[in-house]
C-alpha cells in the first residue's frame, strides 16, 4: 500500500514492513493505448529509506497505487 | 624524391610460366573450365594481338587462336608469389604499397636512399632483379605515383621508364584516361564527354571535373596534370602465421585432408608466436595435383584457440567438395590475440548440455503435471508500458531452437 499527500507517495507498506520515502527521483507520466483500453499513469522512481530503489505508479482512471516491479 | 612503380602484366597468367618456363611466348588464356560457362578472364598479349579479348567465352576464344594454352587461376601460388615479391622490395626500402585495386602492381618510395643508390633509375633496375624475369617485370620512375603507374605501363619487358619532374605534364598528355583509377564505369563516361586523354581532363577547370564525378574528378584532374600528392603508404603490420604441410600422398578424401588440417593447426599453436593465443582469421590455401590451388579466408566472429579452432574448421569444411587430390596445406593464421576468456552460461540455456535440461523439463512435468519452466523472451521491447516489453514464455528444451553460435 501507497501512502501518499498531494499526491506525492511518502511511504510504502507491506504485510510485515513500512518504509519511508527519502527521496523522489523521478517523476513521468504515461498516458497510451487510449484507443482500446486506456492507460493513464504517474510513476515515481524513489530512493527508499532503508537505501532501496523502487518505482511506483498511481493509476489515474482507477486512483490506485501500484509498485512496478518491472 | 621518387617513386617507382613495379608492374607485372598479367600476373596471374605468367605465375604459371614458373613451373613451365617452356610455354613464354605462347599464347596464353586464363580460363576456370570447371566453373559452367568457361570465359577468358585474361589473356597474354600474344593472344589479344589474334583477337581474343577478356569476356569472350573460351571456346569463341580458341576459334581465333587454336594454339592457345588455357592456364587455370591458381590463387594460392598467386599469393605466395606476391608476398614474396613484397619481402624482397622491402629489402630495397621500408615504404612499399602493394596496390590494391591491381594485381601485380607494387609502389616504392625511394624517400631517403640517395646514398644507397646513384640514381631512382638504378633503383629501379635493382628492383627489377626482385622478380623473376619470367614474369615480365617492367617498371616506372617518376615524382608521383600515378605517372610513375602510366610509365611503367608504356615500359617494355625488364625496361625502366623514367621520367623527370619538367617532362612529367608531357607525358602524361597523350596518355588515355582509361588508365586512371577509377571504375571504368566513370572513364567510359569520361570517353563519352570527350575527354579521351589527360591532356583534355587537365585542360578543364577542376570545380567542372568535381561538379560531375564528385571528389573522384578532382582527384582525376590532380593526376591528369600531374599533380598527385598521394602518399606510399605500406600496409598495416600485424602479427600473422604461416604454416604449411606437404600430404605424405595426394589427399583424395575430406578425412585425410581435414587431418592435414588438424594437423597444420596443432603445429601452429605449438609454435611461439601462437602458443596460448587465439587466432580470429584464416585463410586456408590448398594445393592440388595439376598445378591448382583454391584459396579460403575465415572469418570468425570471435578468436578462437586450438581445439575451437579445429571444430569450427572441420564444421564449415564438411561440405567441401575436393576439386582434385591435395599435395600441401598451408594456413595463414592473423588477428592473433591474447586467451580471452567468457563467462559461462546458465546451464539452462547451454546447448550443448539441452539432453539433461529436456529430461529434467520432463521430471518436473510429471511431478507438477505442468512445465513448471518459463523463459523471459522479449515482446515489445520498445513500448513505454514496462509489462509490456518482455513476457514469460513455457520453456520446452526438446522444441527449443539453439542459439546459433
Amino acid at each position: 500500500m501507497v501512502i501518499a499527500e498531494n499526491g506525492l507517495p511518502l511511504k510504502l507498506i507491506t504485510r510485515t514492513t513500512e518504509v519511508a520515502v527519502l527521496e523522489i527521483r523521478d517523476i513521468w507520466i504515461v498516458q497510451d493505448e487510449w484507443w482500446r483500453t486506456e492507460i493513464d499513469r504517474q510513476y515515481f522512481a524513489l530512493l527508499m529509506t532503508d537505501g532501496e530503489l523502487r518505482t511506483v505508479f498511481r493509476d489515474r482512471i482507477e486512483d490506485a497505487w501500484y509498485e512496478q516491479a518491472y | 624524391m621518387a617513386i617507382i612503380c613495379l608492374h607485372i602484366p598479367h600476373l596471374a597468367l605468367r605465375i604459371a610460366l614458373l613451373d613451365q618456363p617452356e610455354l613464354d611466348g605462347l599464347p596464353l588464356l586464363l580460363s576456370n573450365p570447371e566453373r559452367g560457362r568457361a570465359t577468358v578472364l585474361d589473356a597474354t598479349d600474344e593472344a589479344t594481338r589474334k583477337g581474343v579479348r577478356i569476356g569472350m567465352s573460351l571456346r569463341e576464344a580458341t576459334t581465333f587462336v587454336p594454339d592457345a594454352v588455357v592456364v587455370e587461376p591458381n590463387p594460392a601460388l598467386e599469393s605466395r608469389v606476391s608476398q614474396e615479391i613484397t619481402h624482397n622490395l622491402e629489402d630495397i626500402s621500408p615504404l612499399v604499397e602493394p596496390d590494391e585495386t591491381e594485381q601485380g602492381c607494387w609502389y616504392v618510395d625511394l624517400l631517403g636512399l640517395d646514398r644507397h643508390f646513384t640514381s631512382p633509375t638504378d633503383a629501379a633496375h635493382a628492383i627489377l632483379t626482385c622478380v623473376p624475369t619470367v614474369l615480365r617485370p617492367r617498371a616506372g620512375v617518376a615524382p608521383s605515383r600515378f605517372t610513375a603507374r602510366v610509365a611503367a605501363g608504356v615500359a617494355r619487358s625488364a625496361a625502366v621508364r623514367t621520367i623527370s619532374l619538367d617532362s612529367e605534364q608531357d607525358f602524361l598528355a597523350g596518355a588515355p584516361v582509361t588508365w586512371l583509377p577509377f571504375p571504368a564505369s566513370m572513364t567510359r563516361q569520361m570517353v563519352r564527354l570527350g575527354l579521351r586523354t589527360m591532356k583534355d581532363l587537365s585542360a578543364l577547370p577542376p570545380e567542372r571535373l568535381a561538379a560531375r564525378f564528385g571528389p573522384d574528378g578532382r582527384l582525376a584532374w590532380e593526376l591528369a596534370s600531374g599533380r598527385d600528392k598521394r602518399m606510399i603508404q605500406p600496409p598495416s603490420r600485424e602479427a600473422t602465421l604461416i604454416e604449411e604441410l606437404e600430404m605424405p600422398t595426394p589427399a583424395v578424401s575430406r578425412d585425410m585432408f581435414l587431418l592435414g588440417i588438424r594437423q597444420v593447426v596443432t603445429r601452429a599453436f605449438n609454435t611461439t608466436i601462437l602458443a596460448g593465443k587465439q587466432v580470429q582469421q584464416v585463410i586456408l590455401r590448398v594445393f592440388l595435383e595439376n598445378k591448382r590451388s583454391w584459396e579460403k579466408s575465415l572469418v570468425m566472429k570471435e578468436p578462437y584457440g586450438q581445439q575451437a579452432l579445429i571444430r569450427t574448421l572441420e564444421m564449415r569444411l564438411q561440405t567441401l567438395e575436393l576439386p582434385g587430390p591435395v599435395e600441401a596445406i598451408a594456413m595463414q593464421f592473423s588477428g592473433i590475440v591474447n586467451s580471452i576468456a567468457h563467462q559461462g552460461m546458465l546451464p539452462l540455456f547451454q546447448p550443448r548440455y539441452i539432453k539433461p535440461v529436456v529430461e529434467a523439463v520432463e521430471q518436473l512435468r510429471h511431478r507438477y503435471g505442468v512445465n513448471p519452466v518459463y523463459h523471459v523472451v522479449e515482446v515489445e521491447p520498445w513500448s513505454r508500458i514496462p509489462e509490456r516489453r518482455y513476457a514469460l514464455m513455457t520453456y520446452d528444451p526438446s522444441t527449443h531452437q539453439s542459439p546459433s553460435w
